[in-house]
This record gives C-alpha cells, sequence and structure tokens, in this order.
C-alpha cells in the first residue's frame, strides 16, 4: 500500500494539466494462449492530450514527411511538397523557418528526414541528392554532403538520401532511395563507410519451384526478388539503430542493429509485428522511435496505432486509432517521436501532430521496469503486483513479478507467478529450485519412499520370475477361465497381450476369447486417460494446460481415431484375403491399448514434478507406450489375418491409403454439402430480394 | 401500373401546385397522429417584401419572399432568428451551388431504385422556381414544398412507334402541315413497321410536345409505346417530392415540424434523410460573439466555441441515442468508442442570446451535425438530419461474381418530425440552454425534481456473479458458470466497504442468473447453482433487507443469449434478412464483434417483460436494474412481420416496456439514460462524464447533469476502469456524478479466465480501500446538493471549476498539481472541496 501512495503522490509530482477521462479508442492488447496471441482489454497508458494542426502551429503544412525532436526539446519538421524545414522550441513556438526564400545553397527541395546532433542540423534533401547541415540554433547553412567518396559506388549511385541519423562518433546513417543493399554508412565529410544490414528477402519453396519450372519470359512477369529498402531509421542513446520497414515479405520488419549490422533485436514467441490480428493486411510500419528502459514504440500507418515494446520484445501496450474524426486518430500517419514522456505522431493526412500523454499506469510500469533492471528486485515486485491489480490481464507482469519472487529465491510464489503468465522455461527452471529445495530439506524421507518403492518392484520381479518356473513352457501365455468375473478375465488377457501379443491374438481370432464389449471398454478407458493426461500433465510438458476442455470434441477424436484405421484396414483386408473380420480387428486394437492405459497416467502424475531437463525421459516413456501398443496391433493385424510380415506391411500401407481416401471423400462430401446449401440460400435470398 | 398511377399523382399534384390550384392538397393524407398538427388556413400569397405572418406575446414571424427566409424576432431584445443567413450571396465560402444550399430550408438525399443517391434542396429544386404554396395555421405557416423538376424533357417523346398507333395516335389528329413537320423528326422503317425519333427529332423535342399535346397523347400513351418497344420504363417516371413544413410559434420560440406521413414521393424515387433548417440561426464569427458557441449533445455535452482555431475541416456529426446497430454495423463501423447521444438538444449562442432545440419527434431517426465557420460556408451551423426511408446494400454472391442490390425499409416512419427551438433572450453559456431544456422537460412532464433524498449520496455497486469459463469436476475440466462473486460473497465485499464507512449501497448484481454474465434468454430467471442457488440468493436478500442494501438484479430485456426458452422468431432482423448482431463486446484489432447476442423485436418486448416479471415476482424483490432499456435503441425489418420498425417506432415498444416495468417495480436502474427511457426511472448508471473527443469540439461540458442532476440519482461509469480513475473521481465531483464500481469477489485473473475478460481491474480486495475512500470524500461535498438543482457551471482557472447548486452550495474542484485559491477557498491539488451558502 506504502508504494501505491508513493506512487500516487509521485504521479500528482509529475501530473500535467491535461484532463482527461475517457478514451477516444477502445483500449486493447494481445496475451499469449495456446491458440496463438489472444486480444484481451488492458488499461489505457497513453492518452492523446493534444492535437496540434498547421492552424495551431502557425505555419502552412501541406505534406509533412518527418518530425524530430532533440535533447532540449526543440521539435523539428519537414515538409517534402511545400520544401520547408520549420523549427520549433519545445511549447511549438516557431524559431525559424527554412524555406524557398532561404539563400540558394541552403534551399531545400523535397526534404524527407530531419536529426540534429551537437548542434546542428541534419536534413535529408531528397530533391537535391543531398545532406544539407544547418546550425540548428538559427538555421543558419554550413555546409552539405552532395557526393559519396568510395570506389565501390560505382558511377551510375544516385545519393538520394530518405531519412538519417547521426551518431555521437560523427558516423552519418542513411537510409536511401534505391539503396538496396542497406544503410548507407558515411563519414562527416561524405566518406562512404559501407552498407550495413541489408534485408533478406524470404523466397518460399513454391516460388523456388517456380523458377525451376519456368521460362526466362515467365520468370520476368514475376515480381523480382531483390532486397527491400529499409522504411525508416532511429537511434538510441547508446548507438544502436533501430529499423523499420514497410513491406512485409522481408525477414523481419523491425531490426535493431548494433554499429556492425548485426541484428540484435530479441524477440519472444510472439514476434515482434504489431496487430497479430488485422481485417486486411498485416501492420505497416513506417517509424520508430526508442524510448526509456530499452523499450521501443513503433507506427504502424494501416491501423494508426504506436506499439510499445520492451527490451525482450514482449508488447507492452499500444495506443492510437486510424479515422479522421477523434482526438487520437490518424489518416496517414508518418512519424513518431518520443519526448520524455509524451509521445508525438505527426500525420501526413491531416499535417497535424497528436501528443499523448502517459497515464499513471504506464508511468507505473516504467518504474517497475528501471527498478527491474537494477535489480532493486523486492520493490520491482511490489510495483508488478501493483500493475497486476490494474490490469489483471498483462502476462508480463506475471513473469516480471514471478522472476522478482525468483531472485528473491520464493520459488513457489514464483511457479505460481509464472503459470500464471504462461512462462514455461521460468517455471521449469523455479520447478527445479523447488524440488532441490524439497529434497535436500526432506532427504530422508525421499531416501525411505525410494528404497520402499525399488524393492518393492524387485519383490514382484523375483516373485513372477519364480511363479513362471514353475508354469510349464507350453502353456505361457494366459488362457482365460471361463468362470472368472468378465472384468478381472480380460484384464488379466491384456495383460498378456502385452508379452504375448502372438498366441493371445491367434487365441483370439481363432478360439473367439475376445470380447467386443472388453474392447470398447479398453477404448473407453483410452478416452478417459487421454482426457486425464490432457488436463493432469505437467505445466511445462502441456501445450493444452489450462485451456478450455471440450468433451465432445475429445471424443469426437477418439471416435475418428479408432474408427478410420478399422474401416479402412477391414475394406483392405478383405480385399487381401484376410481371415480377420471387422470385429477381430476391433477386438486387436482394444486390447493392445493397455500399455498406454498403463503408462500414460503415471507420465502425466510424475511429470508434474520434472522441469525441462527431463524432457527427454518424458519423451521416451510417451514413446514407449505409444510404441508397444502400436506395436501390438501391427502383430495382432498380422495373426488375425494370418498374413505373412510382408503382407502385414503391404496392407498397412494400403490401410493408410485407404484412409486417406476415405478422409478425401469425406470432405469432398462436405465442401459439396456446404456449396450446394450456400447455393441455395443465395437463390432463397436472391428470390427473396429481387420479387 | 400502380406504380405509374403514384407516379403519375405526384406528378398531377406538383402541376397544381405550379398552376396554384388549392384542391390538390386534399389528397394528402392528414396523419395519424394529426391532432398536433394545425388545420390548414387559407393560402397565402406573398408580395416582393418580407411579410410578417404570425405574432405573440413575445415573438413576431415573418417571411421573406426571396427564398422563403422565416424570421422570428424576439421583442424581448430585438434579436431576429432565421432560418436562413441574410445575405447568402455575399459568403465568403460558399460558391455556385452551395450557396444555393445556405438560401435552403431543407435538402432532401433520396435513392432510386437501384440505389444510386441523389439530392435536393428546397431552394435550387423549389422555390427558385416558385414551386410552393403557403398556407395560414394558427401562429404560423404551412409551407408545402414541391421538389423537383417538373418541366418535360425529351424521356416525355416516344423514341419508337408502330406505323399503326403511330398513325392512330398522332398523324390523324394533326393537319397536314403538322405531320409533315412531325415526320421530320422520324424516319419510317418498312421492315419492321417502325416509326424511330431521329437526331433532330432529339433536339427538337419541345416541338414534337406541343404537336403531341395537341394530338392528346398521353403518358399512358408513350407507356404503351415503351412497352411494345421494350423500353426502359423508369423514363416515364420524374424525381419528384412533396413536403410540407409547419412552423408556428410559442410562448418560447418557434416549433417546426415535419408529418412524415405527408411527404410525398413516387415508388421510384426514396427519400433517405432530409437535412432540415440547417441554417437556422447560424452564426459568422465576429468581434462581437467571440464568446459564442455551438453546443452539442455528445457525451455529456461538448462545446465549439467561435474563439478557438480548430480547423474548420473537422465537424460534428453523430445519431441521437447511439448508433443504430442493426443498420450500422456493416455500413458504418466507424466511432465504436464514441460517447452515445443521450439527450436530443443542440444549441447555437451569439455570447449573449441564444436558443437551444429539443428534438420533441422523430429524435431515434435523427443524427445531429455541425460544422464550423469555412466548411460549408462563413457560419457557424448545427441542424438535425432526419431519417426517412433507411436503405442498406445485400450481396447477392454467384460463383464467381458478386452484386450489390439495395433494400429499402417496407413501411417509412409513420410520426411526425418536431424541433422546438427555445429561444432565450439571454444565453451566455450551455448552463443557461441545459436550464432552460430542463424547464422545458419538466412543464411537459417528463422530468419531476426529486423531493427527498437519503443522508448519504449513493455508492453503486456492481458486482459480477458469474461467466462461463473453464471449471473441473473430479480433476476432470469442463465449461460452465464459474462462480465470480456467489450470493453470499456480495455480502462480504458489502460489509467490507461499509466497514470503511460507505452507507446507502446501492447493489447492482451483474451475471447474477441465466449463465451469469452475457446472458441467456430472460423468459423465466434461473438461479445459478454455482453462485448459491436459491438459498444463497434468500440470504442475500435478507441480509439486503436487514441492512438497507438496495438490491438491482440486472435484466436483460432488449438483447441476450439463446438458451432457456429463446427462439430465433424472437429475433429482430437487418434490412437485408440477417439476424441483428447485438454487439456486446467489439474486437478493437479486427473491427468485429467479439461477443455478441440476440437482439428482441420490438413485437416481443411485452410478452417477454410480463414473462420475465412472472418469474421475478417469486424472489419478491422490488427493484430492478434494466441493462439495455435505457442505453440501446434498434430498428428491426423483419419482412415475416405484419411490419417493419424503425428506431422511432421501437422506441415506442421500449416505452411501452418500461411503463410496465415502472409500474410493477419501487425503483428502477438504467444504464446511460437515454431521454425516453427516464420516466419512472430512479437511478441511471454509466452516465457520460465526458464528450467522444472529436477535434471539431473544443471541451465537455455537464449538459446531461445540468439538466438531470436533482431529478434522477446518476451513477458514474465504473470507476477503476475508467482510463484515470483519479481523474474520474474528480469528474464525479465536478459533474455531481455519484460514484460506481464494478467489482468481484474472485481475483481478476480468475475472472479473466471467463468469457467476461473485459474487466481488467475488478477483485475487490485490490479496490475496497480507494472505493471507500473516493465514497467518503464525495459525500462531503455531494451529500447535501442530492436534490438541488446546478445552477450555475464555471470554469475559474486553467484547472479549477466550479459547480454551484441552487441551495448556495458551491463545489470547487481542481484539477491542477498546485494548491488553488479560488473565492476565498482554497482547493488542494487534485482535489476537491465544497463551500456553503453565498
Amino acid at each position: 500500500m506504502k508504494t501505491k501512495v508513493l506512487c500516487i503522490l509521485l504521479a500528482l509530482l509529475l501530473l500535467c494539466c491535461a484532463t482527461v477521462s475517457a478514451a477516444p479508442y477502445g483500449s486493447y492488447s494481445y496475451s499469449a494462449s495456446s491458440d496463438g496471441p489472444t486480444e484481451v482489454a488492458v488499461p489505457n497508458a497513453y492518452l492523446p492530450t493534444d492535437n496540434l494542426s498547421a492552424v495551431d502551429l502557425g505555419v502552412r503544412l501541406r505534406s509533412p514527411e518527418d518530425l524530430f525532436c532533440d535533447d532540449e526539446g526543440n521539435c523539428y519538421v519537414v515538409d517534402s511538397k511545400l520544401d520547408t524545414l520549420y523549427a520549433f522550441d519545445k511549447d511549438w513556438n516557431l524559431r525559424y523557418t527554412i524555406d524557398r526564400n532561404a539563400p540558394e545553397e541552403a534551399r531545400l527541395f523535397m526534404p524527407y528526414g530531419v536529426c540534429v546532433l551537437d548542434g546542428q542540423l541534419y536534413v535529408a534533401d531528397k530533391g537535391n541528392k543531398r545532406i544539407a547541415i544547418y546550425s540548428a540554433a538559427d538555421g543558419s547553412y554550413i555546409r552539405s554532403i552532395d557526393k559519396l567518396n568510395g570506389a565501390i559506388l560505382g558511377d551510375d549511385f544516385v545519393f538520394s538520401p530518405q531519412k538519417l541519423e547521426v551518431s555521437e562518433n560523427g558516423s552519418i546513417y542513411v537510409v536511401a532511395d534505391g539503396a538496396l543493399e542497406g544503410i548507407i554508412e558515411i563519414s562527416y565529410n561524405g566518406d562512404f563507410y559501407g552498407y550495413i544490414g541489408s534485408n533478406k528477402t524470404t523466397v518460399s519453396a513454391f516460388e523456388l519451384l517456380w523458377r525451376r519450372i519456368f521460362t526466362e519470359e515467365a520468370l520476368e512477369k514475376l515480381t523480382r526478388v531483390v532486397p527491400i529498402e529499409y522504411y525508416n531509421i532511429a537511434m538510441d542513446e547508446q548507438g544502436m539503430i533501430y529499423t523499420v520497414t514497410a513491406a512485409s515479405e522481408v525477414d523481419s520488419r523491425v531490426k535493431k542493429l548494433n554499429p556492425s549490422g548485426d541484428n540484435v533485436l530479441i524477440e519472444g514467441e510472439m514476434k515482434v509485428e504489431g496487430d497479430y490480428w488485422y481485417e486486411t493486411s498485416p501492420s505497416n510500419f513506417v517509424d520508430i522511435a526508442p524510448g526509456n528502459n530499452g523499450d521501443y514504440y513503433i507506427l504502424d500507418s494501416n491501423e494508426g496505432r504506436v506499439f510499445a515494446y520492451d527490451e525482450q520484445g514482449n508488447l507492452l501496450y499500444l495506443f492510437g486509432d486510424s479515422g479522421t474524426d477523434q482526438l487520437g486518430s490518424f489518416t496517414d500517419p508518418i512519424a513518431l517521436e518520443t519526448r520524455g514522456d509524451e509521445v508525438l505522431v505527426l500525420d501526413r493526412g491531416t499535417a497535424a501532430v497528436t501528443v499523448f500523454g502517459i497515464t499513471d499506469y504506464a508511468r507505473l510500469l516504467n518504474e517497475a521496469q528501471a527498478t527491474y533492471r537494477a535489480g532493486e528486485y523486492e520493490t520491482s515486485y511490489e510495483q508488478w503486483s501493483e500493475i497486476l491489480k490494474l490490469n489483471g490481464n498483462f502476462s508480463l507482469a506475471y513473469d516480471k513479478a514471478g522472476y522478482c519472487q525468483y531472485r528473491m529465491h520464493n520459488w513457489e510464489k514464483a511457479m505460481e507467478l509464472f503459470a500464471a503468465g504462461g512462462a514455461t522455461e521460468q517455471y521449469s527452471r523455479a520447478l527445479e529450485k523447488h524440488r532441490q529445495e524439497l529434497l535436500s530439506a526432506n532427504f530422508g524421507w525421499v531416501v525411505l519412499a525410494l528404497a520402499v518403492v525399488v524393492g518393492g518392484i524387485a519383490l514382484l520381479v523375483i516373485r513372477r520370475i519364480r511363479k513362471r518356473a514353475k508354469l510349464s513352457i507350453v502353456d505361457t501365455y494366459y488362457v482365460a477361465d471361463s468362470q472368472e468375473p468378465f472384468l478381472k478375465k480380460h484384464f488379466k488377457m491384456a495383460y498378456d497381450t502385452m508379452f504375448h501379443p502372438v498366441d493371445n491374438f491367434w487365441n483370439m481370432r481363432f478360439e473367439k476369447r475376445g470380447s467386443m464389449l472388453a474392447a470398447t471398454m479398453f477404448i473407453f478407458l483410452f478416452f478417459l486417460v487421454t482426457i486425464f493426461n490432457r488436463q493432469m500433465r505437467g505445466f511445462i510438458f502441456n501445450p493444452d494446460y489450462g485451456t478450455y476442455l471440450d468433451l465432445g470434441q475429445e471424443l469426437r477424436s477418439v471416435a475418428i481415431l479408432f474408427a478410420l484405421p478399422l474401416i479402412s484396414n477391414w475394406s483392405v483386408t478383405t480385399l487381401m484375403d484376410g481371415k480377420g473380420s471387422a470385429r477381430d480387428i476391433y477386438c486387436v486394437m482394444g486390447y493392445s491399448l493397455l500399455p498406454t492405459l498403463i503408462l500414460i497416467p503415471l507420465v502425466a502424475i510424475v511429470s508434474q514434478g520434472l522441469t525441462l531437463n527431463e524432457l527427454a525421459y518424458v519423451n521416451i516413456v510417451d514413446g514407449i507406450a505409444y510404441g508397444w501398443t502400436l506395436l501390438l496391433m501391427v502383430i495382432g493385424i498380422k495373426e488375425v489375418h494370418q498374413y505373412s510380415w510382408l503382407k502385414t506391411i503391404c496392407t498397412l500401407l494400403l490401410t493408410v491409403v485407404a484412409a486417406a481416401i476415405i478422409l478425401f471423400i469425406c470432405l469432398l462430401f462436405f465442401s459439396l454439402l456446404q456449396e450446394i446449401m450456400g447455393f441455395v440460400y443465395s437463390i432463397q435470398k436472391e428470390i427473396v430480394m429481387r420479387l | 401500373m400502380k406504380n405509374f398511377l403514384r407516379t403519375a399523382a405526384v406528378l398531377l399534384s406538383l402541376v397544381c401546385v405550379l398552376s396554384g390550384c388549392a384542391p390538390a392538397f386534399t389528397q394528402i393524407e392528414s396523419p395519424d397522429n394529426a391532432t398536433a398538427l394545425l388545420p390548414l388556413g387559407e393560402e397565402i400569397q406573398l408580395g416582393s417584401e418580407a411579410m410578417e405572418i404570425a405574432k405573440n406575446d413575445r415573438f413576431t414571424m415573418s417571411v421573406d419572399p426571396a427564398f422563403l427566409n422565416i424570421r422570428v424576432t424576439d421583442r424581448l431584445n430585438g434579436r431576429v432568428w432565421s432560418t436562413n443567413q441574410e445575405d447568402p450571396d455575399m459568403d465568403s465560402v460558399a460558391l455556385y451551388e452551395t450557396i444555393d444550399l445556405l438560401k435552403a430550408q431543407l435538402q432532401l438525399d433520396y435513392y432510386d431504385k437501384n440505389g444510386n443517391w441523389g439530392t435536393m434542396n428546397s431552394y435550387t429544386d423549389c422555390v427558385a422556381n416558385g414551386q410552393y404554396t403557403l398556407h395560414a395555421i394558427k401562429n404560423g405557416v404551412a409551407v408545402t414544398y414541391s421538389l423537383g423538376n417538373l418541366s418535360r424533357t425529351v424521356d416525355d417523346v416516344p423514341q419508337k412507334m408502330t406505323g399503326k398507333r403511330f398513325e392512330e395516335k398522332l398523324l390523324s389528329k394533326l393537319t397536314e402541315e403538322e405531320q409533315n413537320q412531325l415526320k421530320e423528326y422520324y424516319n419510317y422503317y418498312e421492315e419492321e413497321d417502325m416509326w424511330s425519333l431521329l437526331k433532330t427529332g432529339r433536339n427538337n423535342f419541345q416541338d414534337i410536345l406541343a404537336l403531341m399535346d395537341k394530338a392528346g397523347y398521353t403518358p399512358e400513351d408513350l407507356e404503351e409505346d415503351n412497352r411494345i418497344f421494350g423500353l426502359s420504363v423508369s423514363s416515364t417516371s420524374r424525381i419528384g417530392f412533396v413536403v410540407r413544413v409547419y412552423y408556428y410559434l410559442t410562448e418560447k420560440g418557434l416549433t417546426v415540424e415535419i408529418p412524415a406521413e405527408a411527404v410525398e414521393y413516387s415508388e421510384d424515387y426514396l427519400p433517405y434523410d432530409i437535412t432540415f433548417l440547417p441554417n437556422f440561426g447560424s452564426q459568422k464569427p465576429s468581434d462581437e460573439n467571440q464568446k459564442g458557441f455551438l453546443f452539442l449533445p455528445d457525451g455529456s455535452g461538448a462545446l465549439m466555441r467561435f474563439d478557438s482555431n480548430i480547423s474548420s475541416s473537422y465537424y460534428y456529426e453523430a445519431p441521437v441515442y447511439g448508433w443504430d446497430e442493426v443498420v450500422s454495423l456493416r455500413s458504418n463501423t466507424r466511432n465504436v468508442s464514441a460517447e452515445a447521444t443521450s439527450l436530443p438538444a443542440f444549441g447555437i449562442s451569439d455570447g449573449t442570446a441564444g436558443f437551444v432545440a429539443y428534438i420533441a419527434d422523430g429524435a431515434a431517426n435523427a443524427k445531429i451535425t455541425a460544422s464550423r465557420a469555412g466548411r460549408n460556408s462563413d457560419q457557424y451551423t448545427v441542424s438535425p438530419i432526419f431519417s426517412l426511408i433507411n436503405m442498406d446494400y445485400v450481396t447477392l454472391n454467384g460463383s464467381t461474381s458478386a452484386s450489390k442490390t439495395p433494400v429499402f425499409q417496407q413501411d417509412p416512419y409513420t410520426g411526425s418530425f418536431k424541433v422546438e427551438y427555445l429561444i432565450l433572450n439571454e444565453c451566455d453559456s450551455y448552463v443557461d440552454m441545459a436550464a432552460a431544456f430542463r424547464g422545458h422537460l419538466e412543464a411537459n412532464g417528463i422530468l419531476k425534481k426529486l423531493e427527498t433524498a437519503a443522508a448519504d449520496i449513493p455508492f453503486y455497486l456492481e458486482t459480477v456473479g458469474g461467466a462461463y469459463g473453464p471449471k473441473s469436476f473430479l480433476g476432470m475440466a469442463y465449461t460452465g458458470v464459474v462462480s465470480t462473486t456467489s450470493y453470499e460473497e456480495n455480502i462480504t465485499i458489502a460489509e467490507a466497504l461499509s466497514e470503511k464507512g460507505v452507507k446507502n449501497l446501492q447493489l447492482r448484481l451483474l451475471g447474477w442468473c441465466n449463465d451469469g454474465y452475457y446472458p441467456d434468454y430472460f423468459g423465466k430467471v434461473k438461479l445459478i447453482g454455482a453462485l448459491g442457488g436459491s438459498s444463497g440468493f434468500a440470504k442475500l436478500t435478507e441480509w439486503c433487507e436487514q441492512q438497507g442494501v438496495t438490491l438491482f438484479p440486472d435484466a436483460h430485456l432488449l438483447s441476450g443469449g439463446d438458451g432457456n426458452g429463446f427462439k430465433k422468431d424472437y429475433s429482430a432482423r437487418t434490412l437485408d434478412s440477417r439476424y441483428v448482431e447485438g454487439v456486446e463486446r467489439m474486437s478493437q484489432s479486427l473491427d468485429m464483434p467479439l461477443y455478441s447476442s440476440w437482439v428482441y423485436s420490438p413485437e416481443h418486448l411485452l410478452t417477454l417483460a410480463e414473462s420475465f416479471l412472472d418469474s421475478y415476482d417469486r424472489f419478491g424483490l422490488k427493484n430492478l436494474s434494466l441493462a439495455d432499456n435505457g442505453s440501446r435503441l434498434y430498428s428491426d425489418y423483419n419482412d415475416t412481420l405484419s411490419r417493419s420498425y424503425d428506431r422511432a417506432e421501437t422506441q415506442r415498444y421500449v416505452e411501452q416496456q418500461n411503463a410496465l416495468l415502472t409500474e410493477t417495480m419501487d425503483q428502477i436502474m438504467v444504464e446511460k439514460g437515454y431521454l425516453y427511457a427516464l420516466s419512472g426511472v430512479d437511478h441511471v448508471v454509466h452516465t457520460a462524464t465526458d464528450h467522444s473527443w472529436f477535434l471539431a469540439e473544443d471541451e465537455a461540458v455537464p449538459f446531461l447533469q445540468i439538466v438531470l442532476h436533482g431529478r434522477v440519482s446518476l451513477g458514474s461509469e465504473p470507476i477503476n476502469l475508467a482510463a484515470d480513475y483519479e481523474e474520474q473521481l474528480l469528474r464525479c465531483a465536478e459533474y455531481g456524478v455519484y460514484p460506481n464500481y464494478q467489482l468481484c469477489y474472485v481475483s481478476t485473473t480468475r475472472l479473466n479466465e471467463t468469457d467476461y475478460s473485459e474487466n481488467y481491474t475488478a477483485c475487490y480486495l485490490d479496490w475496497v480501500d480507494t472505493a471507500a475512500d473516493s465514497w467518503t470524500r464525495l459525500n462531503a461535498v455531494l451529500s447535501s446538493v442530492q436534490t438541488a438543482t446546478i445552477a450555475d457551471h464555471q470554469q475559474l482557472t486553467a484547472d479549477v471549476y466550479c459547480t454551484t447548486y441552487d441551495n448556495g452550495v458551491r463545489v470547487y474542484v481542481n484539477y491542477g498539481d498546485a494548491v488553488a485559491e479560488v473565492d476565498g477557498v482554497s482547493v488542494p491539488a487534485y482535489s476537491f472541496c465544497m463551500k456553503k451558502g453565498g
């Protein structure tokens, strides 16, 4: 509670006089779930506080292209249609203008980008094919970089700078029109250093195939596979270069390049790609801006949204909307800047700058991240818990709070939080620590329990070996006594089948020992085991953990799992002189299930206490369970049909083909049915509407 | 044929108007509710000068013949309010056709049968050609506008005729000279025995028309000829409309009315909407009216100030009573997050005088639009747009192609469109407008002043009982209703609040029956076992009775899920016969509903309410909260019903349902509180306390609160869900709105596993302290003004607002981060305080 009061106090101190209460756009974010990212409701992180149109700014704007805020908070806007640069102070009063009335050498022609460093103003003067440099204080012309000095550039190279950034060490990074090789790095004098971070294009397997098959002319018509130019560039205090690419077919639309051009962007399971769900096309990133704590903001021009990610590539929040008539909505947003706690968006469509102010919620989030980075886990935990109170839909906060707890060595609490946040790996690590702690605390008991279990198993094995020694060699398999109760009889039979499949299946077929009812029972048990496994398997190994269970769906899939092979195998073997009837195949399937029925629940229970390190064991036991069952079935099929091994394998392959055909026919039937229904529906609709 | 006759009738009446023959108007049927309409008196002939038409104790009305500009003079201050600006030709913004729009009293948009849009206005298509008549009525004038081009065109000339008919219908009746003249325009093709119109004929169709008239060739003959050759018959139908507008003076100002049924049209051209008096009282910004503003009913109310320099490219347009889900979902997805318009009012002030307009009839079919000076003209304007015949497109999908067919509302609105302009001789603030509006509603018996109130302000608490989510039984998971606040857990939450000092708790139960939040059909009430069943519910009701907590179980009587006896027949349908998707929650990324519900047909509403009351009776509860009745209005175009219902029709049925419920129940609570739903209602929660942040608007004002405070008890949107809850609290203090929280017993995480994941901060443990604290703070300033009227609301400094009540209490709210000293009161930073007396 103390922290909360502190936060509120802090918020009060920092609060600007903006009066906001309801937001003009619905606030949402994405949370990871088993069906991929899901839209969830969240509190507002940023709210628009002001819309500065050309009228408000007291200037003329027609097609503003870029916005830049320097360290003092001064803002610069370039307009490509008016060939003008406007310099504003931090309160948006006009300081100076560089327009068509400037001296000839200072005059701009289609400027697209602007950047300020150390009192110098750099403008990407695209029309004049140069970088023009001015004094940021008064806009007086200093010099320009017209031509790049570099041997490898070739004679036909035209320098047409679009966007630019200047680093502390004097390098200028330029996104230029037609420079497909990447970002151009040049010195202050215009010496060409090289290209960095070329965009790779991804080529699909299909395209490669076409390229093999098609003629030269046909290929000409296909779009050429060339790297795609960067759209925009930004640089953080560490000198890391953030880039965005508007096209969606590149390997990654957002990059964080270190000075040598390697992409060091970290992405989690949910990629940095803006909206995961969209109506028509994916988010189209046009600008990027670094924020506090290694966060960065990306501007999507399709839906007019700003996405904020943390250093780890987790989506923190998003805000803004497309539209024309409400504050905080855009028609053609083109540039994004951060200034202290403000986020500024320049809309080319309405020629206006929208100022977004931070809310208490996002402020708390920033603080929690800062303390987290500083290693103050206890404070940070308090803050993350406070965030969770304000936003129960924020899985990242669970993870972070969990990690704080992990660092504070509260393993169980950490596990609980990781499970809530869906962080498998971290959960596994916390579980490992927790297990270690439990083991060392109860070492005596654990050893005792192990001894009892091992001893018990050993005893059973010895007894069995002795018993077997007494039996005659001829009659090794179990022969049911008709007097025995049904359940006992058939379980014993299935158990014996596990070890003597050949004899037992032969008996089932030719001595009529098998029972349809028992087989049905085993299949039903298998169904129960599937559900048990789905629900009880440890969080780490269970992709369905915590998701809704649809009993009908599960039942359907089990039914198909058995019905399809049954029908297809029966149809194939009937044609191929199989001796077995459908009933026999059904019995084989049922009685073969016992290994799965025994092992899978065991794995499910034990997996609760296992970590990712033991994943291999879990997989092995799973493999044994299913493999054993499958093997029994194959042997069973061979026996009941009285096939040779070769024929068995052939029929099994044919069974697969038959199953595929059945599936295909079913699908065809359903899709035809759907077509017909759609047809009838549209006819009916047309009749109703036209008459 | 019927089509043609109707067209012919319209044509005939148009022609009669032209020739000034009055009896033609006996054909206009008077609308059913003609009681409100005044009988027509004598026809008035205008001279060349403006003519005084009516006069009462305060106002004088005159008509200017130039473009039928109607002026109302307020003799208290000599101010003239006019339907049009005085000199449109000198407008610095409008050009050519748009100047005509400034001279018009109404603009009519229409669609033809193929869905092509067209527009006409009362100047270009009527007054400019003299196609109008005026009749005296009591205190005013009825103007009949006949819109449309009445002169005949080349389409009225037969394109092709058989030799026999050409001879019979034309040649035989003409002199030889005339016959030769006619033959010059037609060519005879012997093979087909056909006369065909030549290009020379096309160019001289006036001559042919004269000859046709002489020969007595009738429109029926033309249709016959066109039929013989399979020519398009649509050329015989003409675009024309007759609209009659009643202008009359009342004690408070001017009332203007269009009986919708008296709007005449042909079946081929259907009137879509009417922009009505687009320029009434329009203001050109100047030095004198710098303090002027437009008032818009967006959310709690919003202003467009004349002295702000917001770009004129932004304009305002919003429907009254929210968007129609039946029409808007596909064709209008904009502004899902905009505030709804609860009061059908708008106004203009020039800083000293002004008016507030009240849409008394047909508000549910109206939109309100406003423009800044510089958009359509050099003036600030605000006006209503009334929808007459709704239209939508059906997409018919073939295997390879798709085509769009327009569909139209079957039964047009039969009521009237009535706007009452309450003219205020002193109006320097929206407070004056709100006061006049409130007074008018009270005089009409729509609002009633509260006489008594409890000692403390109410604390509204919404608890989420249950929702569908994952559950487990014996280790087996399944989906079912998860209890998020069981009946008895409500008691725990309530006790936690009362321990912190909260009194006068109004407990609203959401998701308490019929399978929880997003409930099933409410034909009968089924308590939820998981929440404690009937014994748990009995304990809750008993406890509430003992502790004086008012219990408001929430009922969905306009929309809901299926199940529990729901039949698809109950559902409303769109123009293209689809069932309506009532949007419960919108996906932000996909622009489609995440959750939708069935929306019930108006015909079904009473039956549902009766059957619900029968079932609800067993709890012995006398209070009820209604989820939709005050916040949802839609149309129903189900063509299997006897008729279609537009929103104004639906409104009547909702009112009936409300009447039944308010009769049976002691206290009723609604959301948002659309004006028509307020009669008999005691509590309105989710009251708007902000505008929609339209760029065209300058600021939000508490118009809604000034009108309603002291008439019904107003609760806020859930404060825990506000974008900034501290700020929302200040807004509550400023606007005189009581606190409302939406909480549940379980953790937010647990709640969010269910279908209802919209509340991202719900756990009561996280909020009890803050909530109790906010109630205590608000109670300190608002408890003494519960029955009072807001007399004034002012912005004192950039951050400090003051609300004055008529019992002398002043509430100061400081949004700034420093202590403010105003009126000898020191208002703490980011807080509020009150002062009594003086």
